[in-house]
């Protein structure tokens, strides 16, 4: 394994000893078994991760794959990834606070007003409220907020939550790439291939806006019908103006704290380079502002973390610490390597449909930290890495959109809609819109990608 | 199903969040004319801090303070009060309620004879004065208002606490859940949902009288540039508000029925029992 020193990863932490063939097979299909329990839902995702993890260090063990470093690689693993599971704590800590303010479901009320309840800005508002959280409170929060505000406001307005939930569950993977700590595969990415905070806002932010406004029209065209139907222009006005804001308001103290601690551990993310700092303990910093100054208890705001999804990233990332000390994923990055002929032009063009369509199947997640040992060792045999950075960013985000399971926010949404109003949008129905935005989004990553390559747009790494 | 990111609980406190703005009841909830105050002082030590107060209360709202006191051992003195608060017609009572007194003779709640006699017959709010030493000027600064539920009182002392409080104070508007009574509807109701509900929903501060109550509060507070929070506590009510008066300068401002019967005057002669703080009765 001669580019493992190269890559640098965690599997560097393992002495590798060469894995033999049936090694790499039996821990290969273990991974292949977890991620099939992942997309199927076999196993909660935790413990497929887990049971995945211990699983691949037994065999890791039995056949010598971590070589004379012996278990200590395990521990070198998770000693790598610590930022991600830093900053994911971090945020978690000051996001739950800045919610319990009230800030966002009155923010999200205004937003709603200021429409008047006309289909023709009330579509593009959900779209841009689901960005504009997601890209401040991560997916998970932020379209649990927008989807509860769907289906209160178009049972109020009588209006078929179906295309407005969709704004949703496919808005909020343009969200994830707005900036650096918005999606959790935008923050592995970031953070294995040293980006910059500010090189998203130039490169990842106006791809988010654009891969938006292509969802945004799909969702148009095909819900046309029933986005003119629902109540009078004069009843919707009166429902819309009868929200009352103020009544979800807990704290408007905290209100303003809480948009200034966020505004400035946004300010501390893009400094942390230039401080010397990770991301991860800026994150820390804004959490304990938090929790220092919003008078919510400790215990409570603490309690919002969701341990089972830092466990699930213990166990991914030893999982794939495994795979990758077997030589596996390198046999992977040369095969696509090699495909390509060395082009980097061949290797977007292969990497990104792929990615595309195995986020879509399995979960971004777990495409993501296998595709970042694959990217890196394709970088280290020449491919140039800025370009291939930019595309697994995308990819991994956009790639959750082809089918309701392959994101975390379709599966809220979906699943929202569903259990509250026993509406469920199928297979067929999605992809027709999903799909179709998924086409259109890799042709715009592809183009995207290509133009800034050409005009020698992207900072350098 | 598990969402691992988000449950159904969250969820379902998100829908209930918005569908309680959507159909919170607009109160417009402004403070009430403050005219006329009477200051009863019954020659106890107590009364220099009642006057402060009074002089503080009356200077910032312009109102005229008449001052009675009481002559001796009088034991009419609840009804004397009441006839010269009726003459005045008082928009409010400053009085006190002996304070460190054994009131254990007189019953459980008690809160001396006077002053039970006024909760009961008195259609004027009173601000009653407790311990001296905290009885400051400051205490308006800080108002703090329980939410109670299906009081009758609440929208009245909810405007009265922004009568109370000073410019650049703030309102803490606080929602007691009492554990007891819960597990005990939960058991009667045989309803496992209970277990689900979130902190705001056991607190009543969805039903739209209460959304609307605090959208009202806070839209005034906003206006006025005041500050007000709401909190949501678990525990007994008296305690739990005494705890959080605690850390005080406040006034607590509490809606009281005028019928001993009801549980919730019990609650209140309670609750000045138990307060050192100054306690505004609606």
């Amino acid at each position: 394994m001669p580019l493992l020193e190269e890559v640098g990863h965690a599997a560097a932490a393992a002495d590798p000893a060469g894995a033999g063939p049936l090694a790499t097979t039996l821990i290969g299909l273990v991974l292949v078994a977890t991620f099939v329990c992942i997309a199927f839902e076999w196993l909660h995702k935790t413990l497929a991760a887990l049971c995945g993890a211990g699983l691949a260090v037994i065999l890791a063990l039995v056949f010598g794959v971590y070589g004379g470093a012996g278990y200590d690689a395990v521990h070198g693993f998770v000693h790598h990834d610590l930022s991600v599971i830093g900053v994911i704590v971090g945020t978690s800590i000051l996001v739950a606070i800045a919610a319990d303010s009230g800030l966002f479901h009155f923010l999200a009320v205004k937003i709603v007003k200021a429409t008047g309840g006309r289909p023709t800005l009330l579509l593009p508002a959900i779209f841009a409220a689901t960005l504009g959280f997601v890209t401040f409170l991560t997916i998970a929060p932020g379209v649990l907020i927008m989807s509860s505000l769907v289906l209160v406001i178009t049972k109020a307005l009588d209006d078929d939550p179906k295309p407005y939930i969709l704004a949703v569950a496919i808005g909020a993977n343009s969200g994830a790439l707005m900036t650096f700590a918005s999606g959790i595969p935008t923050l592995m990415i970031g953070t294995s291939a040293g980006i910059p905070y500010v090189h998203f806002l130039m490169v990842s932010m106006p791809l988010a806006l654009l891969s938006a406004a292509i969802a945004w029209l799909v969702v148009r065209l095909v819900y046309a019908k029933s986005l003119a139907a629902g109540a009078s222009a004069e009843v919707r006005a009166i429902q819309v103006a009868g929200f009352d804001e103020w009544a979800l308001v807990r704290d408007r103290k905290l209100f303003v704290r809480a948009v200034l601690i966020l505004g400035v551990t946004i300010v501390g993310f893009a400094l942390a380079q230039t401080l010397g700092v990770g991301l991860d303990f800026v994150a820390f910093c804004g959490a304990c502002l938090a929790l220092l100054f919003s008078g919510l208890e400790p215990d409570k705001a603490i309690a919002k973390v969701k341990w089972s999804v830092v466990l699930f990233f213990v166990g991914l990332f030893i999982l794939i610490g495994t795979v990758q000390a077997t030589g596996l994923l390198e046999v992977l990055a040369h095969g696509i390597h090699d495909l390509s002929g060395g082009s980097t032009t061949i290797a977007i063009l292969v990497v990104v449909p792929f990615v595309f369509v195995t986020a879509g199947i399995v979960d971004n997640i777990p495409v993501a930290a296998t595709m970042i040992p694959v990217a890196k060792t394709m970088i280290a045999a020449g491919i140039t890495a800025e370009p291939l950075w930019w595309s697994l960013v995308a990819a991994t985000n956009l790639g959750g959109n082809p089918t309701p399971v392959g994101s975390i926010a379709a599966v809220i949404a979906l699943h929202a809609l569903d259990k509250e109003r026993g509406i469920k949008i199928g297979w067929g129905e999605y992809l027709k819109v999903g799909g179709l935005v998924t086409v259109l989004q890799i042709v715009l990553v592809l183009a995207y990608i290509h133009m800034f390559r050409t005009l020698g747009l992207f900072p350098s790494l | 199903m598990d969402l691992t990111e988000a449950s159904d609980d969250e969820l379902r406190n998100s829908m209930h969040a918005f569908e309680a703005a959507l159909g919170a009841l607009h109160q417009d909830l402004e403070p009430p004319l403050c005219s006329r105050v009477l200051l009863a002082l019954d020659g106890s030590n107590q009364d220099a801090a009642s006057e402060g107060l009074a002089h503080a209360l009356t200077e910032r709202t312009g109102a005229r303070l008449e001052v009675w006191r009481a002559g001796g051992q009088d034991e009419r003195a609840a009804d004397l009060i009441l006839e010269r608060a009726n003459a005045l017609n008082a928009d409010l009572i400053v009085l006190c309620a002996p304070f460190r007194d054994d009131f254990s003779a007189l019953g459980s709640d008690s809160v001396g004879t006077h002053l039970d006699l006024l909760m009961a017959r008195s259609p004027h709010p009173m601000l009653v004065i407790r311990d001296p030493a905290l009885a400051s000027p400051r205490c308006f600064e800080r108002v703090l208002l329980p939410i109670v539920l299906r009081s009758s009182e609440q929208q009245a002392a909810a405007a009265w606490a922004l009568r109370a409080v000073a410019p650049g104070g703030s309102i803490g508007i606080v929602a007691v859940i009492d554990e007891e009574l819960v597990r005990r509807a939960a058991w009667l109701e045989g309803d496992a949902d209970f277990a689900s509900l979130s902190e705001e929903e056991l607190a009543g501060l969805r039903e739209p009288k209460n959304a609307g109550l605090i959208a009202a509060v806070q839209r005034y507070a906003s206006r006025e540039h005041l500050g007000c929070s709401v909190r949501v506590r678990q525990g007994e009510v008296v305690p739990t508000l005494i705890e959080l008066a605690g850390t005080g300068p406040h006034i607590v401002v509490v809606p009281c029925p005028r019928d001993p019967a009801q549980v919730e005057f019990h609650r209140v002669q309670s609750l000045v029992r138990a307060s050192s703080w100054p306690v505004w009765i609606v």
